[in-house]
């Protein structure tokens, strides 16, 4: 019965031709925020600076070790020398990474600090553990959360350690995406509106119930909304990585995520931490469909659970300015929010993971809306 | 038929069943309810205060206050021998630690039992005004439970069931002749059903109130209890008010289970009988944050024990009268007994619809929450780095470190350590410290805490990192910190999931509090925006903010008996009610503090008392150039211009009881009186009183040069800032005029002057000018038009000034333009838009200006033109802005700058406009600095500069230079030469016979002929 909803509502023509239309706009965004501010206007107009940032970061990008050290410091020695010498030149030359002392100087200066950053980051860590240890102490006996919110803080930050240095602008960019969400909520509304008033509208909502296999449909339908809410948004996502991969470059996937985000509340790695991206975008738009479901169930024909659909989610689009985080499904699509600040919520006295607890209140809610959308039904 | 109905309900319908549940939970609850509390001793001290309670403890006799009274004078003589001891050692007194340790045994033995009769002692003092008192051991918050919510969902449950179960039964009730009773019988068995839970509460409590305080102390005074200490009934004893707060809850309890049945009879509806009331308990106390609100509902009776105790736990920390207690157990009662009519009489109505049971849902909604927000009689005022409240001093302190936290908030302090973090400290009323640091966020990124304010149980503060300022507060409870605003800098980079691009960040997406004041009905912050200033309202719990009110500026605003009051831009107080703006009273102020009933004001003419009630506006002091004003624990503290300490004034006194500590920024400070004897000095003369070298030398105000205009900014002694203006005549060589004025804006003219009259304190918006002759006696004032440096031109009997206008885009723009002698305009003579005058002199019928550039920081120039702006001309004179003299001594019009900001190494210049030439001179200095530190003689031969030569931040050589202007030559080095000069100079006069030096560490007199200059 899946197939048969898959093929009904699903596989279908102008459902391909919207997901390729879509694809692309997905990819026009991504490159018009990278032209305007990622500094792609920049490299595009000027392509040695680019290829210098690569080369310089395969060279030194990585474990850090100590040979590579010595040669960032001879690399910024050589450009600082050059700059004191030529100042700011204006002609490209192959003695530089970036084409120019100038840029070789800031460029070899970054990730410099970035090392600094990353062998310090231990102590600064272990600095926060600490303190977190000394405030679990303060608060015992006086604020049972906050004593188990800085124990959950002294051990997730103890014993943190980088040793890579991590070219972070892909990796940033990459959980700062948003606008794929937004595609995917429209394909979703589109692809599940008809599934339950699309039936009202044809009569054939009259002859599932007779039949006898109301029960088998509904589930049938449920189970087809999960699995469109699944591929829709593993595609957007895998279009998503790659557009990273070949504007950015992406690597490191084993470095730890709070070699980007210092306060990451998971020790995870970056692969790690697309996992959990891909959840999280998973967790808000299964809600989005098992609304639409719902809102479908309610319809008679497919053009009012469409425009209804759709104005659910641009409400929702907004609301995510004025709900609390912890209680806004949409919320899971902004990752780097989650993986830059280490926020906890009180469940029942026990501190939680802001994130956590935003993925199980949207499968909650997710749930809850199947289970509407189940005891409804066709009637 | 009620034997029955109880049946259905306790047996049937397992309501007994449920009550035995609750009430075993009451018990196992209680167990620990009243565990003894002895507020922080170590179990050391708290057997010792045990020990001292069963000595001294119970009912209080004659001999028993002795002894207390004893016992504590001989442990503070004890601890005050401690501290001494303590003292010495700190301050090295003890050449061994045998002498301490020895000092030390001397030290009777009670003080170390400091804790527990600090406590004793404490207890004691509260019971001993009441006759009925008595001193209990323990501090457990006996009677003070509170709301019982298991008791509350129970009561909500079985008031919805017993008539929800029953629907069916109605036609059989219509039918039947026994419908009514059967309704009534009902209704009576749940009132039975919540008596019953209420009476086991009652005794569970009851038994472990004995089993607390003993059978003995029931007859004591309320007030014996800790958490009744501050009861409204002293008089009433523990027995009558643990009855009393019991009775109250059961009205609350019959109130809740009659409008869950009411609402259940009226809408059929089971869920929304149940939620309903429970709604009521839950959602408006805790999302509502007018917390006084739940004291006007009668359903806060179920509340008990606060309604006698005097501090409404944290809320509002006033009593509730009792006028109001029992207005709303009268309003209980009568909604109750309006329940029981309308369900007895409920068997007959047919099903209302949904609109029914909303109306009534919505209707019990709003008793529930009740009345408007009382404000209270609050008093607030701007938060600062300290605060003082529920008995604590808390003080800010910055956190130091050798390297910043984050590369983009990288303050330093003084000795360029870099702040990465405050905390604040907690104080006890002692001043003994509670807690070295009670904010405990770890992910602060560098950011500072700016201000605090403790206000309802809470400490406010501002916090300030990268991102922006954040308003948050820490319980003083439980020490949790929550973030309740964040306002700041958001780049509108994107919108809405990238949907919207937005090319151009802009600034504030939030408004960012800049200063705040926390209230018990919120917080109001202060913020900046396009139009000026605003005021916004927090509400705490929501983070929700509401525009208030704006203006071009808000000098400081307070609220007092729960309203805002403000200064605005013209410096009126205003009162802000209503979002109606009201000026209150007269005067112009400029700080203001709220406290007691009053409102203290500081402006131009002193400070004041504003008595809210009254109306009433009082002088208190004479003190001015008051920039701030804060009320401290009963302190009232000012701040002068020009200072950073507080002085203190003690409220309630006539006149001030501290000095100003201004500084004096005088260019021309009083004579001195003292001259210091240095070996290389000529000789010194000291001023006499009166005299010429009582003022700075301006310029010549006629062309034959007879007349001398000078000007001395007069001492303040509690007056406002006051210049005196004089004229000299070099012919009778004495002063034939001066004149007292409160602005140092003046133009001259072939023996005419113009002085402005420009109130500082007032708004801007209006000039005042008088013309007078060269004895200074004034020939008329000239008002209305916004125009400045007015020259008058006798000959013609016009005026010319500048006259600033708004253009198109709302800029001001100048123009240099002719009036009237009345001071009308007549036309404009040339536009200003880029090069502004700030000093016009008239020389040889042409108008010779001292220009800024329009951008700041890009130059000084003068500009020489006709007065009809023809055969203009102009130089560059400076690089960047300074303030520059202006007059005429001898042939030249001189720009001497005011104080060089950042001179550089080597020469300098000194231009001179050369009356006879027509030109542009200048002078070549020695160095850049002394440029910024000279003066010429008044008959224009000399330039002279004072320079002192700096090694290591002290002072080496102090020099005083004589430049030939006209041969742009050094003629003259006068070296005071001193091993040690601390203060270096401050500024240099030239008089006709000489030089007077001001030097901070004592001022000096060159003669010219000593010099050979003459």
């Amino acid at each position: 019965m899946i197939l048969y909803e898959l093929k009904k509502y699903i596989l279908k023509p102008s459902v391909f031709v919207c997901l390729i239309i879509f694809a692309v706009v997905n990819f026009v965004k991504f490159f018009e925020l990278y032209y305007n501010f990622g500094g792609g206007r920049g490299q595009l107009a000027d392509n040695s600076a680019g290829a210098g940032v690569i080369e310089l970061y395969e060279k030194y990008g990585g474990t850090i070790t100590d040979e590579k050290i010595a040669g960032l410091k001879a690399d910024l020695d050589f450009a600082e020398k050059s700059f004191a010498e030529n100042g700011i030149t204006e002609e490209a030359s192959d003695k530089f990474y970036t084409g120019y002392a100038y840029g070789d100087k800031n460029m070899i200066s970054a990730i410099i600090k970035k090392y600094q950053s990353a062998i310090l980051y231990e102590n600064t860590a272990n600095e926060l553990s600490q303190k977190a240890d000394d405030n679990a102490r303060f608060f015992a006996g006086k604020n049972d959360y906050e004593q188990r919110k800085n124990e959950l803080i002294r051990d997730t930050f103890g014993g943190r350690y980088i040793g890579q240095c991590v070219r972070s602008n892909g990796w940033e960019t990459l959980f700062d995406f948003k606008f794929s969400a937004i595609l995917t909520m429209l394909l979703i509304a589109l692809m599940l509106s008809p599934i339950f008033a699309g039936e009202r509208a044809d009569g054939f909502d009259r002859l599932i119930i007779s039949s006898g296999k109301r029960g088998a449909a509904i589930r049938s339908k449920l189970l087809t909304a999960g699995i469109v809410a699944f591929t829709v948004t593993l595609i957007f996502f895998i279009l998503d990585v790659s557009y990273t991969f070949t504007v950015y470059g992406l690597s490191c996937f084993d470095a730890p995520l709070y070699a980007i985000y210092p306060n990451a509340p998971l020790n995870v790695t970056l692969l790690g931490a697309l996992a959990t991206a891909f959840i999280m975008r998973l967790a808000a738009m299964l809600f989005m469909a098992a609304c639409v479901v719902l809102i479908s169930s309610f319809c008679k024909n497919t053009g009012a659970a469409l425009i209804i659909s759709v104005l659910f989610g641009a409400a929702l689009v907004v609301l995510t300015e004025l709900l609390p985080s912890a209680f806004n499904p949409l919320e899971l699509v902004y990752s780097s929010e989650f993986f830059s600040n280490f926020d906890t919520v009180d469940l029942f006295g026990l501190p939680c993971l802001q994130l956590f607890a935003s993925i199980g209140f949207t499968l909650l809610l997710t749930l809850a809306a199947g289970a509407v959308t189940a005891i409804r039904g066709l009637r | 038929m009620v034997l029955s109905e109880l049946k259905k309900l306790f047996i049937k319908q397992h309501v007994l069943l449920l009550i035995i549940i609750i009430s075993i939970v009451k018990v196992i609850t209680s167990l620990n309810m009243f565990a003894p509390d002895y507020n922080g001793l170590s179990p050391e001290q708290q057997k010792k205060y045990l020990a001292y309670i069963d000595e001294l403890g119970g009912k209080l006799d004659e001999s028993k206050e002795e002894k207390i009274v004893l016992l504590y004078a001989e442990y503070q003589s004890a601890a005050e021998m401690l501290k001494q001891v303590h003292d010495k050692y700190v301050a090295g007194e003890y050449a061994t630690s045998e002498e301490y340790f020895a000092a030390m045994r001397e030290i009777p033995e009670i003080a170390e039992d400091a804790e527990a009769i600090e406590k004793l002692y404490a207890a004691y003092e509260k019971i001993s005004e009441n006759e009925s008192g008595m001193l209990l051991a323990s501090d457990a918050p006996i009677m003070s439970v509170g709301m019982e919510y298991p008791l509350m969902l129970l009561i909500c449950y079985i008031s919805a069931a017993a008539f929800y179960y029953e629907r069916k039964m109605d036609p059989l009730s219509l039918t039947s002749v026994k419908g009514r009773s059967a309704c009534a019988g009902r209704s009576f068995s749940l009132f039975c059903a919540v008596g019953l839970a209420c009476v086991i509460f009652f005794i569970t409590e009851f038994c472990a109130l004995c089993a607390e305080i003993g059978t003995d102390s029931l007859f004591a005074s309320v007030t014996s209890l800790e958490s009744f200490g501050r009861s409204n009934y002293p008089d009433m004893n523990i027995l009558t008010c643990f009855c009393l707060t019991h009775l109250l809850k059961f009205i609350g309890c019959l109130l809740t289970a009659a409008t869950g049945a009411v609402i259940m009879r009226a809408g059929k509806n089971f869920a929304a009988a149940i939620f309903t009331p429970a709604a009521i308990h839950f959602i408006w106390a805790y999302l509502f944050s007018q917390k006084d609100i739940e004291f006007y509902s009668p359903y806060s009776l179920m509340q008990g024990g606060v309604f006698f105790q005097g501090d409404a736990e944290y809320r509002t920390h006033l009593a509730i009268p009792s006028g109001q207690t029992i207005a709303l157990a009268a309003v209980s009662i009568v909604l109750i007994a309006a329940a029981c009519i309308y369900l007895t009489n409920s068997y007959k109505n047919r099903r209302m619809r949904i609109g029914g049971a909303a109306i009534i849902t919505a209707a019990v909604m709003l008793l529930g929450g009740c009345s408007a927000a009382s404000g209270g009689d609050e008093y607030a005022n701007i938060a600062y780095d300290e605060a003082y409240g529920g008995g604590y001093y808390f003080k800010c302190q910055d956190i130091l470190a050798d390297a910043p936290v984050s590369d983009s908030f990288s303050n330093t302090n003084e000795d360029d350590k870099y702040i990465i973090g405050t905390k604040i400290e907690q104080y006890d009323e002692y001043g003994k410290i509670v807690c070295d640091q009670i904010n405990r966020e770890l992910f602060t990124n560098g950011g500072t805490i700016q201000d605090i304010s403790v206000c309802g149980g809470y400490l406010y503060y501002l916090f300030y990192d990268g991102d922006g300022s954040k308003i948050g507060r820490i319980s003083l409870d439980d020490y949790s910190d929550d973030v309740i605003y964040s306002g700041g800098y958001y780049p509108d980079l994107t919108a809405y999931f990238d949907l919207f691009l937005f090319y151009e960040s802009s600034d504030g997406k939030l408004p960012k509090p800049n200063n705040f004041i926390a209230a018990e009905s919120g917080v109001i912050f202060h913020t900046s925006n396009e139009n000026g200033e605003a005021l916004y309202s927090l509400d705490p719990s929501s983070g929700r903010i509401s525009y208030l009110l704006e203006d071009i500026m808000i000098p400081a605003y307070a609220l007092a008996g729960g309203k805002l009051y403000y200064i605005n831009s013209d410096g009126h107080l205003t009162l802000f009610s209503d979002n109606k703006k009201t000026n209150v009273c007269d005067g112009q102020y400029k700080a203001m503090c709220a406290y007691d009933g009053k409102l203290y004001l500081a402006g131009g003419q002193g400070m004041f008392c504003y008595e809210i009630n009254s109306g009433t506006l009082e002088k208190i002091s004479d003190i001015t150039e008051i920039v701030d004003l804060r009320i401290a624990n009963d302190v009232l503290k000012y701040k002068i211009y020009g200072t950073s300490q507080w002085e203190e004034l003690s409220l309630g006194s006539d006149a001030a009881d501290s000095t100003p500590n201004a500084t004096e920024t005088s260019t021309v400070p009083a004579p001195d009186e003292e001259v210091p004897d240095s070996s290389d000095m000529s000789g010194d003369e000291p001023a006499a009183p009166g005299s010429i070298y009582d003022y700075g030398v301006i310029g010549y105000i006629d062309k034959e040069q007879k007349h001398l205009l000078m000007q001395r900014r007069l001492p303040t002694d509690g007056d406002p800032t006051m210049y005196e203006f004089a004229v000299y005549d070099t012919e009778s060589k004495k002063i034939i005029g001066t004149l007292e004025n409160d602005y140092d804006e003046y133009c001259y003219y072939d023996d005419y002057i113009s002085i402005s009259s420009l109130n500082l304190n007032g708004p801007q918006s209006e000039t005042t000018f008088a013309l007078y002759d060269s004895s200074l006696n004034k020939i008329k004032m000239i008002e209305g038009d916004v125009w400045t440096l007015p020259i008058y031109i006798d000959d013609k009997d016009i005026f010319i000034g500048l006259c600033p206008e708004k253009n198109d885009d709302g800029e001001s723009v100048f123009k240099l333009a002719r009036y009237d002698k009345d001071g009308k305009l007549i036309d404009y003579i040339k536009d200003c838009d880029t090069y502004v005058p700030v000093s016009i002199v008239s020389v040889n019928d042409k108008l010779i200006c001292e220009s800024q550039h329009s951008e700041y920081g890009k130059g000084e120039f003068v500009e020489v033109m006709n007065y009809d702006g023809s055969d203009y001309r102009r130089w560059q004179i400076f690089d960047s802005t300074e303030y520059h003299y202006v007059g005429q001594l001898g042939k030249y019009v001189y720009f001497l700058p005011n104080l060089i900001k950042n001179p550089k190494d080597g020469p300098g210049k000194v231009y001179f406009y050369d009356t006879e030439k027509d030109d542009l001179i200048y002078v070549d200095t020695v160095t850049e600095e002394e440029a910024g530190s000279s003066t010429a003689t008044p008959d224009g031969k000399y330039l002279v500069t004072c320079y002192v030569e700096e090694k290591d931040r002290i002072a080496q050589q102090e020099f005083v230079r004589f430049y030939d202007i006209e041969k742009n030559e050094l003629v003259y080095t006068y070296n005071r030469g001193k091993d040690k000069i601390e203060f270096g100079l401050a500024g240099i006069t030239a008089y006709f016979d000489g030089v007077r030096v001001y030097s901070r560490d004592g001022n000096y007199f060159l003669k010219y002929e000593d010099l050979g200059l003459y």
